[in-house]
């Protein structure tokens, strides 16, 4: 393996979601020391809001709480240290993450810890001659991980002893994440391969059918503790989730790139991102392809981006995209009729999920009044967020014995029709 | 013998029962305050309807309600989600209905109906509720009440029904419509105006947030709590342009949800069988329950530090050892001095939002006489009152040679008892804090509305900041969750916290969320012991993490203000910060106190100069000086300003509450201002030149909104449309009916310049225009050297599109969103190419028309560094100026900024626009590679300006929702330090009031801080 610049500190991934302990195990692989800081705690919550300004974007604020958490602790040095902290996009502030963090970290002493930020623009290039292959081992990982967590998703509304698809999902997870450390990607595809058989070997019941929600929506998504654990909400409700893949925020950086290199006529950069993202979709049908039988009412791979592009455009710019780039996969279901209900996740300041939060009621209009919820999260706990549950999966009980109307718009404000009248 | 089945619903802020037969028809009801003790109330109804109904006919038992599900737990019965069971009872009553509009105390719920053949009821199409704002529901109301002395229940709905005339509260924060109160309080618009305007602001609130933009198709039912208040009601008839009465109100409105559950248990008596009422001892392991989830803090009662004893007959101010002493010998007490000749004191008014402070002091700043009274929303009355028993107590042996008022009716107050030194309030915490302690580095202040604050080093100040558009660590939350949970602020309240051995943890919250929690705590069975400890660490954690936010905390910190009364608040800081807080003697009129020095020491200086003033004191019996007040609506402009004028006998009217100096000019009557150029006007002039809209030609027509971009491409739009010989029409300027229009259409949480949007094209749509125009931007032109691009904030580039979106239905001209990319001129003239075929013009004239626009777009920036460069080059020092530092549309709109620029001239400052400075000519990629916004990087250009020009300060003007301006300025701060900046949240809401106090206390903290240095 090639050597990477950072061989004297550890490098620490403060991401939001199990699927870092995939990317950490692929840097070891490359022979960069790294681990991924455990999931979210009301301490490091805690120290995050105390240290920022209080208006960041929760992202920013969650990553901050976990340096911070780790620095507390006896074993680490601020001098052998470096945290990942990614430019996602330009259209998201997370532009300014690494410099604020910078800032923040060495107000809190910690000035020397590094802070790397490679950008997606450039393919996250910068660690070694090699990077493609680690950036293509990083994506098997994160992509087996997510599957996993598809596969545990899928099973545990229907299990019938409670507790074993949480255990397949540990089990797994722990073999995904040994096999990304090895350095091969068909270790990873067998890993997951050998997840699948887990999954399957788990007795259920899967009558009477569930109500299918969408779980849709920014980082927040794949952290149980900061979204309440809305999946186990949902399931006791008398539902089933699906989430949106966590690795689409990569599908949707390069649509908005290869829209504006589009707009702009760039022809060379929009086949260059072309050739890029379906590099990513080919290892992602490589890792899914051993469980694509396990996905029969779901959708075993992300949304084609034309798919994407298609269900974007009429509402909204592709070009921005933050969002709105989710709503493909739940439209998609539901257009299937294999979904009942799209909830959204809409964490606190997030500009992308605010903006695509306005639009829902308008594209859920467009599959025949699929129940739609935006749920807005600040990460302190949501009091009321049961009743709307509630009310959420009535309505889309009755979605999904009734299927799609054919609802006319609404009535102008201020113009009563007679003939709505019973 | 008719079976009946039993509905509780268990809310937030009451209990409501319902007991029915199968057909629906309502045999006995309550519906009950719960006053924080939701079971024990409930457990008492129960009681009380025993005796109404024989409880043995029930056969089932359904709750609803945030509350309801443990209760029904714990009856044996079922619990239904709220929104289906108030759906449930619609259909048995009013099964017309297709949107229901429902306020109850901390949940607004919209619902969209609609009629299901198969199963003959109502089902829901789809909902919106409240999610992590609680404006817009009957909490907000009820606050307001408490805070007027009214009661909620018929005084209130019938006083706002009386309104002719509104007032214009803004609806988004409960926090902000509480500060607009205030302020038209003060400024003396009549109540019901008041209470109207609030009722319209829930009303807007409700349409713009809670439905999120949805659609209303009547028939529309109103229910809930808050549909008692008849002035709810009407708000509501003329936001949803509604003939009075069309709007429904179920004849038991407010037990729906009660109803709903019962009948839901009717509808499956055959499914599950009867089940008889349990009885309601089953309720007392609840009411007695003390298990709660919530995370313990440490006691309080515990604290390593001591907690302060409260004295207030000391006249000392403490000096060198902050703890009461004894009364001095000399002096003080207002007795007459051993000649025989009248003490000479000075008097300090602190009109503030919840008490109004009197103190009078002597040369050497003791305390002669003082009184701390509540405003009670009548600040005249209560000053009135307090000089009178100030008056009665020490008047006929002192001479008042010097009057000082301060707080947020200074101005109004110094009119009325001829005031001699007007100073904001920040300035006179610290003049009396220096005074207790000459030593002292910190000062927190935490009042009312208002915290503050304050580092101070050797009596100078060199940092302060105020809570920005939030009470959450204020005095009034405090005051209204012991109200809500009856107990006295001042003893039971601190008397409980201390004795709680593990206290509540509610984190450091929005208040409102924190009611929320306040409540779900309880129902959950945390005792008042360990809520009120909660809350105590609550307001200490709020105003250290979101007021204090990262600037250091002092040694020597005193505390001041009113909430200062509460040992368990100074428990709390202690235990927070591990580090004593002092609270001096009279904390709670410090404000008071420190004016008065300040006029000392104005008096002072004149006589040091040979100019000695006369104090204008009208005496301390002001009984004869009577003073009316009344609100009128000018019409002089499209901003339809609510003016308040109040005339006091004899003497020429006081107004308050115009943007305009319109009727300032007998107060303020230096004209200052008009020596000091308008350089906002002229960049106004810059941007829109002349244009005015022409009357419809046979040309095109096309509207755009005077928002957002447009305060920067103004000059390219117009020379664009017009070598494509399209008329263009703009929108009106920004105006209290965009505003409103705004509140009420905007489906989206992003920061008011982009909500505005909305306003804008809803005012376009009047105008008879062919198609409204909403472009798209997403980058332009480089601002600053040093960037990899140069994107516009998603908000900016994407709310055309949403705005579109949500329009569409409202309006009936066409909108068109369109993308432009400014930055490149290819990719630009192919955005055009697309605009053009749209509006049915020939692409063949897009290459000449941009490049016209764009040469007058260049143009116009050169215009603008030319004139900034003679304005900078002309600074000597004499005129302080200020950059305003934002984005062009939050400091160019003089209604989005609260006409700054003109309040900043009045007070003797040259405000200059941040594109002024030459940002293009500075290189921030040293430090700052790559911002996600272009306005991002000309902010640290601009930092970097000031920074190195000795003669420039900086005001830093940003809006709530700002996502980027949180890393922005933060970033701004990094470049421009040690120099210190005012940062101003600026939004909807029309507390004009804070905004002149952040600049005055900005502008006297820069003298003091030079003063040292130097």
């Amino acid at each position: 393996m090639s050597p990477i610049p950072l061989k004297d500190r550890t490098l620490y991934f403060t991401g939001v979601s199990e699927h870092f302990q995939a990317v950490a195990a692929a840097y070891r692989a490359y022979g960069q020391r790294s681990e991924a800081m455990p999931l979210t705690t009301r301490e490091s919550l805690g120290l995050g809001m105390q240290a920022a300004r209080g208006r960041e974007c929760l992202y920013f604020v969650i990553n901050l709480g976990y340096v911070l958490q780790r620095s507390r602790q006896s074993d680490f040095d601020p001098e052998t240290s470096a945290i990942y902290v990614p430019d996602i996009s330009t259209k998201c502030v997370s532009v300014n993450f690494g410099t604020r963090h910078k800032e923040i970290l060495a107000e809190n002493g910690l000035g020397a810890i590094t802070i790397v930020t490679p950008m997606a623009d450039n393919d996250y290039a910068g660690f070694g001659g090699r990077y493609g292959n680690l950036s293509d081992l990083s994506w098997a990982g994160i992509v087996g991980v997510d599957l996993i967590q598809r596969l545990q998703q899928s099973t545990r509304p229907y299990e019938l002893v409670a507790g074993s698809s949480n255990s397949a999902y540990v089990r797994s997870l722990e073999r995904v994440v040994t096999a990304t450390e090895s350095g091969a990607i068909e270790n990873v595809v067998a890993a997951v391969e050998w997840s699948g058989r887990q999954f399957e070997s788990i007795a259920t019941d899967r009558s009477p059918e569930r109500i299918k929600i969408i779980l849709i929506g920014e980082y927040l998504l794949y952290n149980e503790y900061l979204n309440l654990n809305l999946v186990r909400q949902i399931e006791a409700l008398g539902g089933e989730v699906e989430i949106n893949r966590y690795y689409k925020l990569f599908y949707s950086i390069a649509l908005g790139k290869v829209e504006r290199a589009r707009n702009s006529a760039n022809t060379a950069l929009e086949q260059e991102l072309v050739s890029s993202d379906e590099r990513l979709r080919a290892i992602e049908r490589r890792v899914v392809e051993p469980v694509k039988h396990l996905f029969t009412t779901r959708q075993p791979y992300a949304a084609a981006a034309d798919v994407i592009r298609g269900y974007i455009a009429p509402h909204y710019n592709p070009e921005i995209s933050n969002g709105a780039v989710d709503w493909a996969p739940a439209l998609q279901l539901a257009d299937n009729r294999r979904a009942h209900g799209v909830i959204q996740i809409v964490p606190f300041l997030c500009l992308g999920a605010i903006i695509s939060a306005s639009l829902g009621t308008r594209v859920s209009h467009d599959i025949g009044g699929i129940p739609w919820l935006d749920l807005a999260f600040d990460a302190q706990g949501t009091t009321n967020i049961r009743t709307r549950l509630e009310a959420f999966m009535h309505q889309a009980a009755q979605f999904q014995r009734r299927g799609p109307s054919k609802q006319t718009r609404p009535v102008r404000l201020g113009v009563l029709r007679e003939d709505t009248l019973v | 013998m008719t079976e009946l089945f039993l509905g509780i619903d268990v809310g937030s802020t009451t209990v409501k029962v319902a007991i029915v037969d199968r057909n629906a028809r309502l045999y006995a009801s309550k519906y009950v305050r719960a006053q924080g003790k939701p079971v024990a109330t409930l457990r008492q109804s129960l009681e009380d309807l025993t005796q109404e109904v024989d409880f043995g006919r029930i056969v089932g038992t359904g709750s609803s309600g945030s509350g309801g599900e443990r209760i029904a737990q714990q009856l044996g019965g079922r619990h239904s989600n709220e929104l289906v069971a108030q759906t449930r009872a619609l259909s048995a009553y009013h099964p017309e209905a297709r949107s229901v509009v429902e306020i109850g105390g901390q949940d607004s719920k919209y619902l969209d109906l609609e009629w299901d053949e198969s199963l003959g009821q109502l089902v829901i199409r789809d909902f919106s509720m409240n999610a992590v704002c609680a404006a817009g529901t009957g909490s907000f109301l009820d606050h307001q009440a408490e805070r007027l002395g009214i009661s909620i229940e018929g005084q209130f709905g019938e006083l706002a029904a009386q309104s002719k005339n509104p007032a214009r509260i803004a609806g988004r924060c409960t926090v902000f419509a509480k500060s607009d109160m205030i302020h038209l309080q003060q400024c003396g618009a009549p109540l019901p105006d008041i209470l109207a305007g609030l009722c319209l602001a829930l009303a807007r609130n409700f349409k713009g947030v809670i439905s999120k933009g949805k659609l209303f198709s009547p028939p529309i039912v109103f229910q809930g709590g808050v549909a008692y208040n008849h002035g709810v009601v009407q708000a509501f008839e003329r936001i949803l342009q509604l003939e009075p009465g069309q709007l429904i109100i179920p004849e038991r409105h407010e037990l729906m949800a009660a109803i709903g559950a019962a009948l839901l248990i009717a509808d499956r008596l055959k499914e599950d069988g009867p089940n008889p009422f349990a009885g309601v001892a089953r309720l007392d392991s609840l009411v007695h329950d003390d298990e709660s989830n919530h995370r313990p803090l440490p006691a309080l009662g515990h604290c390593d530090f001591a907690l302060p004893r409260y004295d207030t007959h000391v006249t000392s101010l403490g000096h060198s050892d902050l703890h009461p002493g004894p009364r001095r010998k000399n002096g003080a007490n207002g007795k007459k001095n051993g000649n025989g000749r009248l003490q000479p004191v000075y008097l300090g008014i602190d009109v503030g939002s919840i008490s109004t402070n009197l103190v009078l002091i002597d040369e050497t700043h003791q305390v002669v006489a003082r009184r701390y009274l509540s405003t009670a929303g009548q600040p005249l009355e209560a000053v009135r009152r307090g000089l009178f028993e100030i008056g009665e107590e020490v008047g006929k042996n002192v001479d008042v040679v010097g009057i000082g008022t301060t707080g947020s009716g200074r101005y109004l107050t110094a009119e009325y008892v001829g005031g001699d030194v007007v100073r904001n309030e920040i300035s006179a915490q610290v003049r009396a804090a220096t005074a207790i302690d000459p030593e002292v580095d910190t000062i927190f202040e935490i009042g009312g509305q208002d915290s503050k604050y304050i580092r101070v080093n050797r009596g100078a100040v060199v940092d302060f900041t105020m809570n920005n558009a939030c009470a959450a660590g204020t005095g009034s939350f405090l005051e209204e969750q012991a109200e809500r949970l009856s107990l006295d602020v001042k003893s039971d309240f601190s008397d409980l916290a201390l004795k709680a051995e593990h206290p509540t943890g509610l984190g450091e919250r929005c208040t409102v969320f924190m009611e929320s929690d306040i409540i779900h705590h309880q129902q959950k069975g945390a005792g008042l012991d360990q809520i009120t400890a909660g809350l105590a660490y609550a307001i200490a954690e709020n105003y250290i993490h979101r007021v204090v936010n990262s600037r250091p905390v002092g040694k020597r910190i005193l505390f001041q203000g009113g909430v200062a009364w509460n040992q368990s608040v100074v428990a709390a800081f202690q235990s927070v910060l591990n580090r004593p807080v002092v609270v001096p003697p009279h904390h709670d009129v410090t404000g008071a106190i420190g004016v008065a020095i300040l006029a000392r020491e104005a008096f002072e200086e004149r006589r040091e100069v040979g100019k000695p003033i006369k104090t204008r004191f009208k005496g301390f019996d002001l009984t004869e000086r009577h003073y009316d007040t009344s609100t009128f609506e000018c019409k002089a402009c499209p901003n339809l300003c609510k003016v308040s004028k109040v005339s006091i006998a004899g003497e020429s009217s006081i107004y308050h509450g115009a943007r305009c100096d319109r009727y300032d000019a007998p107060r303020k009557s230096n004209n200052q201002d008009a020596q000091i150029p308008d350089l906002f006007a002229e960049r106004n002039a810059l941007v829109f030149g002349d244009y005015q809209a022409k009357p419809r030609s046979a040309r095109p027509r096309v509207g755009l909104p005077r928002a957002l971009t447009t305060f920067d491409l103004f000059p390219y739009w117009r020379a664009l449309f017009e070598a494509l010989n399209v008329d263009v029409v703009l929108s009106e300027s920004t105006n209290a009916q965009i505003i409103r229009t705004t509140l009420e259409h905007a489906g989206i949480e992003s920061c008011l310049p982009a909500k505005l949007l909305y306003g804008h094209v809803i005012d376009l749509d009047t105008r008879d225009v062919d198609v409204i125009l909403l472009p798209s931007l997403l980058d332009r032109e480089d601002q600053t050297k040093g960037q990899r691009e140069s994107n516009l904030c998603t908000f900016v580039a994407a709310t055309p599109h949403t705005a579109q979106g949500q329009l569409e239905a409202v309006v009936r001209t066409p909108l068109f969103a369109f993308p432009l990319h400014l930055r490149d001129q290819a990719t630009r003239r192919r955005d055009l190419i697309r605009l053009v075929e749209r509006l049915g013009l020939s692409p063949d004239l897009v290459a000449a028309a941009d490049e016209a626009a764009f040469a007058a777009h260049r143009r116009f920036y050169a215009m603008i560094r030319e004139r900034g460069r003679a304005v900078l080059d002309s600074l000597d020092g004499s005129i302080p100026a200020i950059v305003l530092v934002g984005r062009s549309y939050n400091i160019a709109d003089a209604e989005v900024c609260h006409n700054l620029p003109k309040r900043l001239r009045t007070l003797g400052v040259l405000p200059i626009p941040f594109d002024y400075l030459p940002l293009d000519t500075v290189d921030v990629s040293d430090r700052y590679k790559n911002i996600c916004a272009p306005g991002g990087a000309a902010v640290i250009a601009a930092g970097i300006i000031v920074r190195d020009n000795p003669l420039l300060n900086a005001i830093y003007v940003n809006n709530f929702c700002c996502t980027p301006d949180s890393f922005f300025q933060g970033f701004f701060k990094e470049v421009l330090d040690p120099k210190p900046f005012l940062e101003l949240e600026l939004d909807e809401h029309t507390g004009d009031a804070g905004v002149i106090t952040r600049c005055e206390a900005f502008l006297d903290s820069l003298k003091l801080t030079s003063g040292v240095l130097a």
